[in-house]
């Protein structure tokens, strides 16, 4: 399974202001809680570090910005800055409790699901 | 004070036997004598809320597919799943809504959602059949506190809140937050249900195995070792209450933690709502039955299957189905708000993220424990006193297989 974000033409990969965690979109940004749980399962622990890093500065700034619009009518931009701050989330587990990309020692990537009743 | 849980439960203490994990004629036993006898859990009245909505769930261990519909009238019927014409499946989703007739996809046979055959296509080319004699095969299906059962013993005679006995007094009247919506994780483990069962039936393994997820939060200065609070035995069923580390902080470097929980007046560090939202919950005279300040929840095991648990941010289910022996479906529930802003979004995937590692450890365990088991290595297992409900449930299937009728099996764990 290979899952990426894309961003359409013509559109900005993220708002104003937001520009330096651009890098992080297209493999981030991914709509859907099981699917960004994938992403930090199935990289390194230092490629989900990088993330964390250049996020946690920025996400209380962004979660501030992304107030002001709908939370399941966001433009693209908005978005996928979003999904971005939910991605730290997940990042966070492997950086600040299990000090290790996945849960040591457990199968991985079929073991298990979440399912969720909208995707956000 | 703690008192002897395993000797109050009216059990010995020596070592328990592993046979019933690993041998087909305990797990053929099961299957008639337990999942073919016992009240089964099927989910909330709140997955089938409107005239119309319907869900399919599986009994695998049976070979049984459930219709379960909400009918004119606000009737919750159960239904086997199969055509009364050459026996396939009526439907084939999981789920759905505004439907009150079901036509069959091999050749259209039509049903209505109370399970009556409503027309046969190209009926002139049978031999007389009577439609009044060909609706879905109906299943015993009562709800007990919105919580919504069958039984797939046609005969059976004993009715649901007979069944949940005592159990169903004590818990009766929880409110429930949040009801009507959930995040499920799911899981298709190697290991027979049992081991799933045990798996979060005691706390003895929490700070141990969960040492980085939870077992800072679930052990402390005050209880190292996440002893037992209080155990409640009821019939087949059962309720411990475990501890919670009052002292329990975010370190340092947890930043994104702190951020999650910023905007949370929460119980618990592992809580889905804010502290208002729980207040009814709390006060009910089942939750945290000792009122205890450094408590974290309640385990209530509903036998065989069904674990209702409860804590200060909210309550979650486990449903465990066996397959076959050696394989197993496992199904979590957790009950949460809506989000509507980006702040609670965040706070409830750091949630379901933390909670999906922490079941991730358990079920990397279960599997482990059943290959070791299945090993024959060894022939018995040495339990404590905080695993009380593991050695209480060898006892019960026990009885279980035993008795000839689900009346006595109810009369002999009494």
């Amino acid at each position: 399974m290979r899952i990426v974000a894309t961003v359409p033409p013509g559109e900005r990969p993220l708002p104003a202001g937001f520009e330096e965690l651009e890098p992080f979109v297209t493999y981030w940004a991914v709509a859907g809680q099981n699917e960004r749980r994938y992403q930090r399962c199935d990289t390194t622990f230092d490629e989900i570090r990088r993330f964390y890093d250049a996020m946690l500065p920025r996400a209380d700034a962004a979660m501030k910005y992304l107030a002001n619009y709908p939370l399941r009518d966001m433009p693209g931009p908005e978005a996928r800055l979003m999904r971005l701050v939910l991605s730290l989330a997940q990042a966070s587990m492997a950086v600040e409790i299990q000090g290790a990309e996945r849960v040591p020692k457990a199968p991985w990537p079929d073991t298990v699901r979440i399912l969720t009743e909208e995707t956000l | 004070m703690r008192s002897n849980f395993t000797q109050a439960a009216g059990l010995d203490t020596g070592p328990v036997p592993l046979e019933p994990y690993r041998s087909q004629a305990h797990f053929d036993l099961e299957r008639e004598k337990i999942f073919r006898r016992a009240w089964l859990i099927m989910g909330r009245a709140e997955d089938v809320p409107n005239v119309g909505d319907y869900i399919v769930k599986e009994v695998e261990i049976c070979g049984a597919s459930i219709l379960i519909t909400h009918g004119a009238g606000g009737a919750i019927r159960a239904f086997h799943n199969v055509c009364s014409h050459r026996g396939n499946q009526v439907v084939w989703d999981t789920k759905g809504s505004r439907k009150t007739m079901f036509r069959c996809p091999y050749h259209n046979w039509t049903y209505g959602n109370d399970g009556k055959l409503l027309a046969i296509s190209d009926e002139k080319m049978f031999f007389g059949v009577d439609k009044k004699k060909c609706g879905l095969e109906p299943i015993q299906c009562e709800n007990w506190d919105g919580w919504i059962f069958i039984n797939l013993n046609p005969e059976n005679r004993v009715p649901l809140r007979a069944y949940l006995g005592s159990m169903g007094e004590f818990l009766s009247g929880i409110p429930y937050p949040n009801a009507h919506r959930s995040i499920k994780i799911q899981a298709y483990l190697k290991c027979n249900w049992k081991f799933l069962i045990d798996a979060f039936s005691e706390s003895y393994h929490i700070p141990v195995l969960h040492s980085k997820t939870i077992g800072p939060s679930f052990s402390g200065v005050s209880d190292p070792a996440s002893h037992l609070q209080n155990a409640e035995f009821f019939g087949p069923h059962h309720s411990i209450s475990l501890y919670g580390n009052p002292d329990y902080r975010p370190t340092e470097a947890q930043l994104v933690e702190k951020l999650a929980y910023a905007g949370m007046q929460s119980e618990n560090v592992l809580a889905a709502n804010q502290s208002k939202d729980t207040e009814a919950l709390r006060a009910h005279r089942s939750v945290n039955p000792g009122k205890s300040p450094t408590w974290s929840m309640d385990i209530n095991e509903i036998f065989p299957n069904f674990h209702l648990d409860v804590a200060g941010g909210g309550f979650w289910t486990h449903e465990i189905w066996p397959i076959s022996l050696d394989q197993s479906r496992y199904e979590m529930r957790f009950f949460v708000p809506k989000p509507e802003t980006v702040r609670e979004a965040f706070h409830q995937e750091h949630y379901i993220a933390r909670l999906a590692d922490v079941v991730l450890e358990d079920l990397a365990n279960v599997e482990r424990t059943h290959k070791g088991v299945a090993a024959r290595a060894k022939n018995h297992m040495i339990l404590q006193d905080n695993e009380v409900l593991i050695r209480r449930m060898m006892n019960l299937l026990d009885k279980f297989e035993q008795a000839e009728t689900l009346e006595a099996a109810l009369e002999a764990c009494a």
